[in-house]
């Protein structure tokens, strides 16, 4: 009995303790799953954090009802506007979205939201310009894709985007600054260049973009309006046909502008703007009807002065401009002033040379055979106005050289003019006559009897390089200068007739001047010499005394030397023409020159290298062969010339039984290497030349080239 | 202004012709390559440059040759040389391998006809 109640208690116990067990373990279990369904709460809480915290807004909608079911708070920070579940496409509607490219509003079925619900696109950073819940402007990037289910079939579709409007406001600044330099440096006429910066500032900046010019104290010309489509077609055309505005305006805020040189944004305060931008009631309509919101104006200013002003204006739905605008308008303006500025100098210089050069001025010196000649023309500081000098070397038969200087009174197109016809007429008369005195007679006749007149200064001058004589006659001018190495510098002698021009028959004096090779003779018009506060003689002093000094150098550097001297480095006061003429000493066996290692020195040491290898025999194709192998060698020695103590090169020939040696020689070293360009001059070298060595060490480098001048015949 | 060598530009129907005379060496070959450049409308179709005129040629003026190339076909142009048969130029060119590479023609005429531009 006893065991048998021990044994019911026993099972008693152990199915109690199974029971207990289960419902232990059904405890547990059901602890597990309420565990597991607070983790999954918590995983979703945390999830739905993360979404509620993201950097960026996301939007999901709901495939089946085309809903948007959800939205973080970042969504509604980017849009300054609630999110609001309206249902269907309701709540596309809700958000206002521009195509960047044409400003074209977003239709609802256009976001990329949409398009990845409608037919799974994944849509990657679109750019998309926006109008917040506030009004405000701004630029979002997005990005979307569909969400399928198991089946494949698409349940819904995600959309993260960012607020992108700084970025892409700078990129699109530098856009747009990188296209108006581009343009400055293409090759179009300013015209074209300033119509092309108001094309490229609409639309990215603006819808309507114009440009000013100042054409005088009063008035401000318009040079160019674009406007961003056609809808603004007919205020284009309103601001093309209207005339100039008057830069004197004091309600005219373009015209204040251009007075202050400050840039100026102007919003719509209580639509005050059309009032304040309209230049008359019809424009003011049509302002209002375009929906003008503001503008900004920024002066085109170059060196500091006012050229113009730039002009944008920004319409109906499209971001106002403001101050924080106004550095990019005034870097646009900046470069359309650039421009404007080139263009000006441009044409400045282009109209005196383009005188200059079509009448007055040989384009270049003819080659002279035993002697070398260099000009220079400096026009005055005084205005536009060109003056009347001019210069001449006229080659002349039997190794003579006619030399010209001259100045007709006046400046402008009339004496341009009558420097042209005297130039002409000397030319045609040196050739007739040996005998300078009778040259400026017939000038004189010629000028009183078929030109107008006009009075003129000259004195002509004729090298003999057979007999190194110079005979020279002067027609009222200054007589010129002839400067010995170590023996300083003399003015020749030549009685001063009167000016051409001023009476019916004119006679001349000549004189004739021994004239050595390796003497130079300076020719120049008074404007040289010539100074208000003091008499001619000074002037003809000094620059005696600088040419004396520079001896018996370069002709070049001798010319640089000379304006300096008589200049200082300022503009003149009245125009100065310079002609320096050097007979040449030739020695045809051997040939020495030591010059700057300077660009400029290189056209006048061909020039002798040409005269001495003529002299030495060498036939026409040989010597302009040899003189660009040596023009090359030069040109490497002042690439890689490093300092003033450097800066010299010396080329040395010598020409035996038909055999020539070259060598240049400087105090760099050779640079082979150091560019395809000079293997270019290399390559030259070679093929013009026998034999060409390369030599360095420390004093420097040595090209030596070696070629046959005369050919042997043929065995 | 001292001229080593002198730029002309005319509009010959669809292309610019420049004549270039005088010397060319590195003392002006940069600014007669910036003025060549610079006188090629966006819309001619070539530059026909007659270097007929030029009596001395190195090879910086090679390079300008080259370099004005380049820049005009990469605005889809093209660059047509006139020189004169047996020009020390001509020389230059063939050596520096520009001849290889480019158009060449005798005249200017014979150069439009290449690039298909109409009388002035």
């Amino acid at each position: 009995m006893a065991r048998r109640r021990i044994s019911n208690r026993v099972s008693e116990l152990i199915s109690a303790r199974r029971e207990a067990e289960v419902e232990e373990r059904r405890g547990r279990a059901q602890l597990e799953q309420r565990r597991a369904l607070s983790e999954a709460e918590s995983a979703r809480r945390d999830l739905e954090e993360v979404f509620r915290h993201l950097p960026v807004g996301v939007i999901i909608a709901d495939a089946r009802t085309g809903r948007l079911v959800s939205a973080n708070a970042e969504v509604d920070r980017i849009w300054r506007q609630p999110f609001v579940d309206e249902g269907a496409t309701a709540g596309y509607a809700s958000y206002r979205g521009f195509h960047p490219e044409d400003r074209r509003p977003y239709a609802p079925e256009e976001w990329p939201l949409a398009r990845s619900v409608a037919t799974g696109e994944i849509v990657d950073r679109e750019v998309i310009d926006v109008v917040r819940g506030d009004g405000t402007h701004g630029t979002i990037e997005a990005s979307s894709c569909p969400i399928h289910d198991d089946d494949g079939e698409i349940v819904a579709a995600v959309v993260a985007f960012a607020d992108v409007t700084e970025r892409t406001r700078a990129e699109r600044a530098l856009r747009l600054l990188a296209e108006t330099g581009e343009l400055l440096d293409s090759s179009l006429d300013v015209e074209q260049t300033i119509e092309r910066i108001t094309q490229l500032v609409v639309p990215p900046l603006a819808d309507v973009c114009s440009v000013y010019i100042v054409e005088d104290e009063r008035t401000a010309r318009r040079i160019a309006v674009s406007g961003a489509d056609e809808s603004f077609d007919e205020l284009v055309a309103d601001m093309l046909r209207r005339g100039p505005i008057d830069v004197t305006d004091e309600r005219n805020p373009i015209a204040e502008v251009i007075r202050t040189g400050r840039s100026a944004a102007i919003g719509d305060m209580g639509g005050q703007i059309v009032e304040d931008i309209a230049e008359d009631p019809e424009q003011a309509a049509l302002l209002a009807r375009l929906g003008v919101n503001s503008t900004a104006i920024a002066p085109l200013v170059a060196r500091g002065t006012t050229l113009g002003a730039l002009l944008l204006g920004a319409f109906g739905e499209r971001r106002a401009l403001e101050e924080r605008d106004l550095p990019l308008v005034e870097e646009i303006a900046r470069r359309a002033a650039l421009a404007l500025d080139n263009a000006r100098l441009y044409n400045q210089e282009h109209r005196n040379a383009e005188l200059l050069q079509r009448s007055l001025l040989p384009e270049r010196l003819p080659p002279l055979d035993a002697a070398e000649a260099t000009a220079r023309y400096v026009a005055s500081g005084a205005g536009e106005q060109v003056g009347g000098d001019w210069y001449d070397v006229i080659r002349l038969p039997d190794g003579r050289t006619g030399l010209v200087i001259g100045d007709v009174a006046g400046h402008g197109l009339r004496a341009s003019a009558a420097m042209g016809r005297l130039r002409s007429a000397l030319r045609a008369f040196a050739l007739e006559s040996e005998s300078p005195a009778v040259v400026l007679e017939r000038l004189n006749a010629f000028e009183r009897r078929l030109g107008d007149r006009d009075m003129a200064t000259v004195l002509y001058a004729v090298h003999d390089a057979a007999d190194g004589t110079l005979r020279l006659a002067s027609a009222g001018h200054p007589a010129p200068l002839a400067v010995v190495p170590g023996e300083g510098a003399r003015q020749l002698g030549a009685a001063r007739g009167l000016p051409i021009g001023v009476r019916g028959r004119a006679r001349f004096e000549e004189a004739v001047e021994p004239v050595a090779p390796g003497t130079t003779i300076v020719l120049f018009t008074d404007g040289l010499v010539e100074r208000r506060d003091e008499p001619l003689d000074v002037g003809i002093e000094r620059v005696a005394a600088a040419a004396a000094e520079a001896g018996g150098g370069d002709l070049e550097r001798l010319c640089e030397t000379l304006l300096h001297a008589a200049l200082g480095g300022a503009r003149p006061a009245d125009d100065v023409a310079l002609l320096v003429f050097r007979p040449l000493e030739i020695d045809a066996a051997r040939f020495d020159a030591a010059v700057a290692a300077d660009p400029e020195a290189l056209s006048s040491l061909r020039q002798r290298l040409r005269l001495w290898l003529r002299a030495g025999g060498a036939p026409a194709d040989a010597v302009e062969e040899i003189v660009t192998a040596c023009g090359e060698a030069c040109a490497n020695a002042i690439e890689h010339a490093y300092g003033p103590a450097d800066a010299a090169l010396a080329v040395h020939g010598e020409i035996e039984s038909g055999s020539l040696e070259l060598v240049v020689a400087d105090r760099g070293a050779w640079r082979a290497t150091r560019s395809e360009d000079r293997g270019l001059g290399l390559t030259i070298m070679r093929a013009l030349m026998d034999d060409v060595s390369i030599d360095v060490d420390d004093d420097g480098t040595r090209v030596r080239m070696q070629r046959r001048i005369v050919r042997e015949p043929a065995a | 202004v001292r001229q080593l060598a002198r730029v002309e530009i005319a509009n010959r129907g669809e292309a610019a012709v420049a004549t270039v005379t005088g010397e060319v060496d590195m003392s002006n070959a940069e600014a007669i390559g910036g003025r060549l450049a610079g006188s090629v409308p966006n819309t001619a179709r070539a530059l026909v440059l007659d270097l007929r005129g030029v009596t001395y040629l190195d090879s910086a003026g090679v390079r300008i040759v080259f370099s004005l190339d380049e820049r005009l076909s990469r605005r889809g142009q093209r660059l047509v040389l006139v020189v004169a048969e047996g020009a020390n130029v001509e020389r230059v060119l063939d050596l520096t391998g520009v001849a290889a590479v480019m158009p060449v023609e005798r005249t200017v005429e014979a150069a439009l006809a290449r690039v298909g531009g109409g009388p002035a």
